[in-house]
């Protein structure tokens, strides 16, 4: 066998020996222990970490804000909800109700309506979830509580976790 | 009621107690208190008499917890034509009811160059019933002894508020969203040139669930301080009576609210008023009433609407 | 218990003032406004010669002040008739001693009413056996 001059035989099989035992081994020892939801099953998975953890720690929250917040119904954010724990999509229920805690009042009847967002931002890492919130009515200036509430269904019926969001609405 | 609102509360009725005097049956000034807080006062020579009035509010400024300005998506200007009628139940002693439609109205955005729209809707705001009963009575023998009423009044939540709008410019609300049970007292030193009056009353909201979330506004004291006094008209109208007339300030505190038994830090409210109006008679049983009131005239306003108010009044005695 | 003590100290102060110039031993000259019908009226009316005054007053009514400090000390007017309206008798009987008029009085709530009597003070005079707005000249 023609090899590098001064290196023998035996010392080549060993280094290629080690070398593939690395490549092989190696990602499986790093594999080992309870991945995160964002990194199992994808090799498209990417990290993902939302800014609001709900009560329970079932799930983490971000909210971007595509349109507003401005006074009026003219408010649209996009919502990404990412699995912590043992919760799973798809999700039985999102509502986000808007609330103007030092004043006692909400937007009346008006409801914000929440929908899978596919367009454009889509990920396909299936741990993360993105909606689109319309309709959000923030009915003055100042400052007001987002409160979003998930529902999902599990052996044990419907668990439900949530998390205020506060939001400064500008003046003028 | 927080500890200090009800040392408050029990100083005024001690204040009121102190004064007392059983006088047996007598026709008292069975109303003409300082009459701060009613649309509609009878005087003793009245046993029916009804009231119609039209009030403008042409802006409504909302504040913040800190008093800073907030920008509304509500109505910027609001119209309220108050029907009300009141009935002596004996001597000392009358009743009101009062019902108003409600105008709201918001100028529309428009697009440069083109003409602003005004929106509007109208509707009928919460009915209340009220009444008053004079402790002491004035008397000419008597002229530093103040008049001393006390007064109820309930208004029930009956039209759309806040909390059930679907309006995107809050034109649809007329109403409070909460029952309230008020009661008061109102002193009146109504034998001097110079007549000041005091009232004061509590007002307690019924917690009411709202959107799944059961609320209940804070107590509420207002305190109404008044100076009043009439100059002859001459041959006023048809009849020669003398003018009234009134100014005073007014200072409405709120306490915290709560929302399914838990505290709203930081919501309790406030603001100071200032009023002035004139009173005169127009023929032997009509009177016209003129009044500006500013809601925020002085000290910092909380969690409340600053506004000023043009009400013309007129009242007329049946019977 | 400073409030209630600082409170009887005004009751007190209220209760102890006194007109400046009214003495405590007045003579109480009127005891009594009894009630008079409107026909019984009329005929005190023609008993007595035009022109009669016929003024109407409360003890609660702040501007009848003063018309009755204007019949104070005088002697009874035989052309002025006291009416109290809207009022108890004894209020009414006590303001006309307060400041000390010597006049007949009667109990006018019916008559007032009958002739839409709303504000006080309110005169009428009689002309021709009739009563009329105004005053007398």
């Amino acid at each position: 066998m023609a090899v590098m001059p001064g290196i023998k035989a035996s010392s080549c099989f060993f280094l290629l020996r080690s070398m593939f035992i690395t490549a092989v081994i190696t990602p499986l020892i790093i594999s080992c222990g309870k991945p995160s939801a964002a990194e199992r099953t994808s090799s498209n998975a990417v990290e993902h970490t939302g800014a609001w953890l709900t009560t329970n720690g079932s799930y983490e929250l971000d909210l971007a804000w595509k349109s507003g917040p401005q006074t009026g119904m003219n408010n649209v954010a996009r919502l990404t909800v990412i699995l912590r724990g043992d919760a799973t999509f798809p999700l039985q229920k999102i509502t986000v109700t808007p609330w103007m805690t030092v004043h006692g009042h909400g937007s009346g009847n008006v409801q914000p309506v929440v929908e899978n967002d596919d367009g454009g931002d889509a990920t396909l890492d299936p741990a993360v979830g993105v909606y689109r919130v319309s309709n959000i009515f923030f009915v003055m200036s100042g400052p007001w509580d987002l409160k979003i509430e998930l529902s999902n269904e599990n052996e044990n019926g419907t668990v439900t976790d949530s998390v205020t969001v506060p939001v400064e609405v500008p003046g003028a | 009621m927080t500890l200090f609102q009800i040392k408050c509360a029990a100083a005024l009725i001690s204040m009121s107690a102190i004064f007392f005097i059983s006088d047996g049956n007598s026709y008292a000034c069975a109303s003409c208190g300082s009459g701060g807080d009613e649309p509609l006062v009878l005087f003793p020579a009245e046993a029916l008499k009804i009231h119609g009035s039209i009030s403008l509010t042409p802006q409504l400024e909302s504040t913040g917890p800190d008093g800073s300005a907030l920008q509304s998506a509500g109505p910027d200007r609001r119209i309220t034509s108050t029907f009300a009628a009141g009935l002596a139940i004996s001597p000392r002693s009358f009743l009101t009811v009062s019902e108003s439609l409600v105008t709201n109205s918001r100028i529309a955005s428009s697009e440069p160059g083109t003409r602003q729209s005004t929106v509007s809707q109208s509707g009928i705001g919460d009915p209340s019933v009220s009444g008053r009963y004079t402790l002491v009575m004035l008397q000419l023998s008597r002229p530093l002894m103040p008049q001393v009423q006390i007064l109820a009044g309930y208004r029930p939540a009956m039209v759309r508020s806040i909390h059930d709008t679907s309006d995107a410019n809050l034109l649809d609300v007329f109403g409070g969203g909460f029952d309230e049970i008020r009661i008061g007292t109102d002193l009146w030193l109504g034998m001097l040139a110079v007549k000041p009056g005091l009232a004061a009353s509590v007002t307690e909201s019924v917690a009411t669930r709202h959107n799944g979330t059961l609320l209940k506004p804070g107590t509420l004291i207002r305190a109404t301080f008044s100076l009043s006094g009439s100059v002859s008209a001459g041959d006023f109208g048809i009849v020669a009576q003398p003018v009234k007339l009134s100014a005073g300030v007014t200072a409405d505190r709120r306490g915290q609210a709560a929302a399914d038994h838990e505290t709203v830090q930081d919501s309790e409210q406030s603001v100071n008023g200032a009023f002035v109006s004139v009173d005169f008679p127009a023929f032997e049983s009509d009177s016209i009433k003129l009044t500006v009131a500013r809601q925020g005239a002085f000290g910092m306003v909380k969690n409340a609407v600053a506004s000023t108010n043009w009400t013309m009044a007129w009242a007329r005695v049946l019977r | 218990m400073k409030i209630f003590v600082m409170c009887q100290t005004i009751r007190r102060m209220v209760f102890n003032l006194r007109p400046s110039g009214l003495s405590m031993s007045l003579t109480m000259a009127v005891l009594a406004c009894p009630e008079i019908t409107l026909q019984n009226l009329d005929a005190l009316l023609a008993a007595k010669k035009d022109p009669v005054a016929v003024k109407f007053f409360a003890s609660w009514c702040g501007s009848c002040k003063d018309d009755l400090e204007s019949m104070r000390g005088k002697s009874s007017d035989p052309h002025v008739i006291l009416l109290s309206a809207f009022d108890d008798e004894s209020a009414a009987v006590a303001t006309l001693n307060h400041f000390g008029v010597d006049q007949a009085c009667f109990n006018g709530d019916a008559i007032a009413r009958k002739l839409g009597v709303r504000h006080l003070p309110r005169s009428f005079v009689s002309k021709d056996g009739h009563l009329v707005s105004g005053d007398l000249k």
